[in-house]
């Protein structure tokens, strides 16, 4: 833990209470910083969240099992199809479903799509914090609406497809469009990874704004509750994916990305090599997709036996927790989402003082915020 | 299940039960922080701190893991005449945010937290809005 | 542009700078960059490069003070209202509303929720509503360009007076609460017999 005196930094001076947020361009949506400065240094930083809780676990108690799924697109809108699989897991496991093969494998190649664009975003969002406007944001983009348009032809939606159901997958992909989707994944995906390397990790300026910025090792992460990326960039490969495999990640052959740095340009190098290797997941996913059922068939009323369960997956962000209760009835008695950023935000306090004001921005660009996960 | 996890919730009076689909342990609050401090010294990680209404009381539910692929909750039970809990916050550091969180939400009260005050609603929120006597407004449609 | 929007009646000299500032705001339709939800990632699409909204002359500004069209791109929770309200009471006048998804015209999805606002309509004068969840960003643009229409055949000649009968602000009394103030050392840790005397982080004047 970053052990900060307070004394020396305010060096009998005033300090000087800052907001940023909850509308500032850098803090990825409406999230509320409240900074003690002295100077340039933050001595104190308090995030105060909750400007978008929008009550979706009470919501869920007064909808069907089904009817969540809805929800759960627009709890985080960076990683919707990551949301909405981490509750039809839990669903799936209280109510004992078993999956067809394809279906799981339909799911796994959206996840790791979804991890794709989710990391786009970061990376739109991470370079635009730190000045370079425009240019990568622009780049980002349009490898995103690629994959968009695939989501949009598979699920009918850009955004919130609502395709995943318990038991199984809502639609089926048709081959020409999975041929489509291997051909930009093999021949430019990877040009386009070797671009934003060379916008972030290749521009002098980037490197200098984050080398050595924000070091944190893996004891400091794992005590703080943080996960994910941000937990890997600081040499601990721990990735659920691995470690406990779901969908069909057993059958899959891939790396976990880890960095043994742990500032806050390892935290690139970490998601800029997750792109390359999701790219890889999903050739072998198309290559090995097996035939079958995409659903089985699950009544409509559906009535779980009272229990409850816990599911982790590993979200583009961390790991993302849903823990599921019934009380035998056709509604959920209770739906609590463990959101890796909440957490990831609650060691922010314990990170951020005695940073640099520009630094604050850029160390917390490396937890990736969603905003709509940490409020619900 | 660790045969010195076993030993620590022996120790604390704890009922472990293997039927579900995780291992759960219920404990008296008396020992809520004892038994969380001395299961953080054999390793456990703190993975969620939640809550659930059982109508006449609030169940806390700890998810914690003794490995990255082995969950296990530890659960204790609060009356609702006196919402009332240790804090863990000092043992595992994320717990602060999960506590303001269940304080928010179903207003039990976490002794010896640093900053027991509302999360996610707005400060001058009056309600607990996960308790099942809460009840939604119709909608007009 | 005070001798428009203040005029009484529309003269020679009026109406000829009315059709010049119809045709110059039209044409620079400036929005926040203010992101709340979900529509904000479908407004920042709109933004780049395969929709591009710098061809109509839209661009995002990243304070309010700059900007002259508020797109509220989200739900409003109660937690939030107090800052959308203080964010459109920056901007200066004339200034326009896009109330952008389901969640900003009625509350959406949420509609039912304890924390969400049935609209941004409830404390702000919406101009266009774009409806869908979210919008595409061709919606977006659709609206905009609406809003583009409207603007260029709407006179300015006593727009003034009319805001004023139409729209008058609430009085926000935004401060911090003093229990955050007290964390922070801004008050000292028991104030009771100050009555609540503020000199640090007293919010600046809001225009």
């Amino acid at each position: 833990m970053v052990n900060f005196p307070r004394s020396e930094a305010t060096g009998g001076t005033e300090t000087l209470l800052l907001n940023v947020g909850p509308q500032h361009p850098s803090t990825h949506g409406v999230l509320h910083f409240m900074l003690e400065m002295a100077g340039e240094t933050v001595v104190t930083a308090k995030p105060v969240i909750g400007y978008l809780h929008r009550g979706i676990e009470k919501l869920a108690e007064n909808r069907t099992w089904q009817q969540v799924i809805v929800l759960t697109d627009r709890q985080d809108y960076v990683a919707q199809f990551s949301n909405e699989w981490a509750y039809c897991r839990a669903v799936e496991r209280l109510a004992g479903i078993e999956l067809p093969e394809r279906a799981e494998w339909l799911r796994t190649l959206m996840g790791e799509l979804n991890r794709i664009t989710s990391h786009l975003i970061w990376y739109a969002g991470v370079t635009m914090d730190i000045g370079t406007l425009g240019t990568p944001f622009i780049y980002a983009w349009e490898t995103r609406e690629r994959i968009f348009d695939f989501f949009e032809a598979v699920t009918g939606a850009r955004m919130m497809p609502n395709w995943m159901r318990i038991g199984g997958v809502r639609t089926d992909i048709d081959p020409a469009l999975l041929a489509d989707l291997r051909t930009f994944l093999e021949r430019d995906f990877p040009k386009e990874c070797d671009t934003y390397e060379a916008l972030l990790t290749g521009n002098e300026i980037v490197v200098s704004r984050m080398k050595g910025v924000g070091v944190y090792t893996a004891e400091e992460c794992v005590h703080l509750g943080i996960t994910g990326p941000f937990l890997r960039a600081s040499g601990l490969a721990r990735d659920l994916r691995r470690d406990a495999p779901y969908g069909a990640y057993a059958k899959l052959d891939f790396e976990v990305c880890t960095d043994p740095v742990g500032d806050s340009l390892a935290r690139c190098r970490v998601r800029l090599r997750e792109l390359r290797e999701s790219a890889r997941m999903c050739i072998q996913l198309i290559d090995g997709m097996p035939e079958g059922d995409i659903a089985v068939k699950v009544p409509k009323a559906l009535k779980p036996p009272a229990g409850d369960c816990y599911v982790r997956t590993e979200s583009p962000r961390g790991e993302l927790g849903v823990f599921v209760a019934s009380d035998g009835t056709t509604r959920p008695y209770r739906y609590r989402v463990r959101s890796p950023i909440f957490y990831g935000l609650s060691a922010m306090p314990r990170l951020l003082p005695g940073h640099l004001l520009a630094d604050m921005l850029v160390i917390f660009g490396g937890i990736d915020t969603s905003m709509g996960e940490i409020d619900r | 299940m660790r045969a010195d996890v076993l030993d620590a919730l022996a120790r604390h009076a704890a009922t472990l039960d293997e039927s579900g689909f995780d291992p759960r342990a219920d404990v008296s609050v008396d020992a809520w922080a004892g038994l969380h401090a001395d299961l953080a010294a054999l390793g456990l990680e703190f993975s969620d701190i939640t809550a659930l209404d059982r109508i006449d009381a609030v169940e806390l539910v700890c998810w914690l893991l003794s490995s990255p692929s082995e969950q296990l909750s530890v659960r204790t039970s609060c009356l609702n005449d006196r919402l009332l809990a240790p804090t863990l916050s000092d043992v595992y550091p994320p717990a602060e945010f999960g506590e303001r969180e269940v304080y928010d939400l179903f207003g039990v009260v976490f002794e010896g937290h640093p900053d027991m005050s509302r999360i996610l609603q707005p400060d001058d929120a009056t309600t607990f809005p996960l308790r099942k006597s809460f009840e939604l407004a119709e909608t007009p449609w | 542009m005070g001798i428009v929007d203040r005029a009484e009646e529309a003269g020679f000299i009026t109406t000829t700078l009315d059709k010049l500032l119809r045709w110059g705001r039209s044409r620079s339709m400036w929005p926040v960059n203010a992101g709340i939800a979900c529509c904000s990632l479908e407004m920042m699409t709109t933004g780049a490069g395969r929709y591009d909204f710098d061809r109509f002359g839209i661009m995002f500004r990243s304070s309010p003070r700059q900007a002259d069209v508020l797109i509220v791109p989200g739900p409003i929770t109660k937690k939030m209202q107090p800052i959308v309200q203080r964010v459109y009471n920056q901007m200066a006048e004339p200034r326009w509303v896009i109330a952008m998804g389901s969640c900003a015209i009625s509350g959406g999805a949420f509609a039912d929720s304890y924390n969400v606002l049935p609209g941004c309509d409830t404390f702000l004068p919406v101009d266009v509503y774009i409806p869908g969840c979210p919008p595409r960003p061709e919606a977006l643009i659709y609206g905009c360009l609406k809003l583009k229409e409207q603007i260029a055949n709407t006179s300015f000649i006593g727009s003034a007076a009319r805001n004023k009968a139409l729209y008058v602000p609430p009085d926000l009394g935004e401060e911090w609460p003093d229990e955050l103030l007290r964390q922070f050392g801004v008050l000292p840790a028991d104030d009771s017999s100050e009555g609540g005397s503020r000199d640090v982080g007293e919010v600046r004047d809001e225009g």
